[in-house]
């Protein structure tokens, strides 16, 4: 079995049972992390591109150029892994992808901060930014915890995924 | 098996979420109401009209107003502009500077009172009442303070404000400044950037 597959499905060499307490921790952080990139997503894709690019923009770290095809294509990639992360579909993998994802998000609001840049302030969004950065960072790192303890721990598929499923017989 | 029902399950989890939000997603917005003359400036036969949808307390919707003049200038004859007001909640005196432009607009005077209201933003936005800067503009550009007053205590012309909002909020506005050229939108600094840009594609129509 190749690597990736071990960790999608938990198998061979078969680990011992998961405790009670790594299984709920498991499960939450696939609900809350899942959950979160699936509202998040949506939301992102079901508004029109333009109101996410200036929200990039704001940051000002991003090229200009590049800005309007991330704005295009992030939603939907937050959408998906959301996905797989919430119905446990090569959770470890997707738990990995997520981390990487909510690392970037880090990155970008603590230069932010760095650089004393307020986005919610020096552009005007009156829905989709109404948090402080710091509640944004506090957030963000909950989140990311969850995702690198869901990509180390979760070693056996959990109840209610698609890796039990596809692993069941 | 095991790998059948890993390809199922990567479909059915692909297909579901990306076929949903696509089908619930809106693309068409129809045509805009009407905006009164007074809040429109441009030749009113030009080919491209601009909706610009603003927050006169927002940093960004004053930043681009220079930008925006350079586009009415550059392209002359061919663009025409209407403003449309979208006080956020986020500021508190967003709505009151809209009453007060309002009451300018009724004395035709919005463009210049607009001007004033973003050049003199700093000094305002702060304030807990506003009102004495507001009166001190309607006095620079020189309306009439009988009317201007009276006009600034009746409630009744938030509700055209309220109708602006709500029009923008149907288009799925969450930002200002945002700025329609044709069917397309600018939102923020992307005015500055790719506005003449998008006027050249709309003019090609």
């Amino acid at each position: 079995m190749i690597p990736q597959q071990r960790w999608a499905t938990g198998g061979s060499p078969a680990p011992r049972r998961m405790s009670p307490l790594t299984l709920t921790l498991c499960l939450l952080a696939r609900a809350g992390v899942g959950g979160v990139l699936i509202y998040s997503g949506a939301s992102k894709a079901l508004a029109p591109s333009a109101e996410f690019a200036a929200a990039l923009a704001a940051y000002r770290i991003l090229p200009t150029g590049l800005i309007p095809t991330i704005a295009q294509v992030w939603p939907w990639l937050e959408l998906l892994v959301g996905t797989y992360v919430f119905f446990g579909y090569f959770t470890r993998v997707f738990a990995g992808v997520s981390a990487g994802m909510f690392a970037v998000f880090l990155a970008v609001l603590g230069s932010a901060a760095l650089r004393g840049i307020n986005p919610g302030a020096c552009g005007c969004f009156g829905l989709g930014m109404s948090m402080s950065p710091h509640k944004m960072l506090a957030i963000d790192t909950v989140l990311w915890t969850l995702s690198l303890l869901l990509a180390i721990l979760n070693k056996k598929p959990t109840p209610y995924s698609a890796d039990s499923w596809i692993e069941s017989k | 098996m095991s790998q059948a029902k890993k390809i199922v399950a990567g479909v059915v989890l692909t297909v579901i979420p990306l076929v949903g939000v696509t089908l619930a997603r809106q693309t068409a917005w129809g045509k805009f109401l009407a905006t009164p003359q007074s809040r429109m400036t441009g030749d009113p036969g030009a080919k491209v009209l601009l909706v610009e949808y603003s927050d006169f307390q927002c940093p960004m919707c004053a930043r681009v107003q220079p930008a925006l003049h350079q586009l009415l200038d550059t392209y002359k004859g061919k663009v025409r502009l209407a403003y449309k007001y979208f006080p956020l909640a986020m500021h508190k005196n967003a709505m009151p500077s809209a009453h007060a432009a309002e009451c300018a607009a009724e004395q035709n005077q919005f463009w210049s009172y607009e001007d004033q209201l973003f050049q003199t933003q700093p000094e305002w936005a702060p304030l807990a009442d506003p009102t004495t800067n507001y009166v001190a503009i309607a006095q620079t550009v020189r309306l009439d303070m009988n009317q201007f007053n009276a006009c600034y205590a009746d409630p009744s012309k938030l509700a055209l404000i309220d109708q602006d909002h709500q029009e923008g909020e149907a288009r799925q506005i969450s930002a200002t400044p945002t700025l329609f050229i044709g069917d397309e939108r600018l939102v923020g600094s992307f005015i500055e950037t790719d506005g003449a840009r998008m006027i050249e594609r709309e003019l090609r129509k």
